[in-house]
């Protein structure tokens, strides 16, 4: 039962990451032309520290806790998972990162290829979404 | 100062000493006490837990870092021995000593600035 209840958990904050890894890029590049408002882009990254990171962090925790539980650890399809989790949460970095100099310095623009970080990381979704659903396939 | 404003890191290297240090702290603890229960004495338990728990604290050093790279506040090179030091038993606790030599001075480093 408590499994049950640590995978709805964990099921609602990637949920909450993966959104806003998904919208932030998107709505940086859209603030990078509306360079007169420094304080939507205070609170573009503010939002983004306060929710999506606590999120990511919490998601990871209940994940790991998940994969221990059932005893997947061993299981192909995870590791794959893992793997690509592990790029997740650099691109996390990357977004985090990129959105704070953005809300601090008012001289700074995204670069062109910011908002095409939502492209991979929906990609990288795609992948870990197929990998839970068929593990089947991989156990055997 | 508005209540935004108060989100932000005052430091930005200090999330990285932070979590590199519980990085380095879990580390330790997986191959000084839980590795040798588990060969040693036949307790296996203590691995099954430490090493989920080191992997979460992996992935959370990994973000730090890349954080403050991605800011340019980091400079390339250290970022990758940072992620290279936590390879390694006390890498991450070294690392953090030296951090502030490769840090980037100033508002430069990977963030584009504006066209001129």
């Amino acid at each position: 039962m408590i499994y049950e209840w640590l995978k709805i958990a964990h099921i609602i904050l990637v949920t909450v990451w993966m959104g806003g890894m998904l919208t932030a890029p998107l709505m940086g590049s859209m603030l990078s032309d509306q360079r007169a408002d420094p304080a939507l882009r205070l609170r573009l990254r503010s939002t983004f520290s306060r929710w999506v990171t606590p999120a990511m962090i919490l998601s990871l925790v209940l994940g790991i806790a998940l994969a221990q539980i059932g005893g997947w650890f061993t299981d192909m399809w995870l590791i794959t998972k893992l793997i690509i989790v592990l790029a997740l949460t650099a691109l996390h970095g990357v977004i985090s990162g990129r959105l704070r100099r953005f809300a601090t310095d008012p001289d700074t623009t995204l670069a062109a290829w910011f908002p095409r970080i939502s492209l991979v990381v929906l990609l990288l979704l795609a992948a870990v979404v197929s990998l839970v659903v068929t593990k089947a396939l991989f156990t055997g | 100062m508005s209540s935004h404003t108060s989100a932000l890191p005052p430091d930005p290297l200090r999330f990285i000493r932070w979590s590199g240090g519980v990085e380095g702290l879990t580390l330790i603890v997986l191959m000084l006490v839980a590795m040798p229960l588990k060969r040693l004495f036949g307790v296996p338990e203590a691995v099954t837990w430490m090493g989920p728990i080191h992997g979460v604290a992996f992935l959370v050093y990994l973000y730090a870092v890349v954080e403050v790279w991605s800011a340019g506040d980091l400079s390339g090179r250290r970022l990758a021995i940072s992620i290279l030091a936590c390879f390694v038993p006390f890498g991450a606790w070294l690392n953090n000593r030296y951090l502030h030599h490769d840090a980037v001075d100033g508002p430069s480093g990977p963030s584009e600035r504006s066209a001129p």
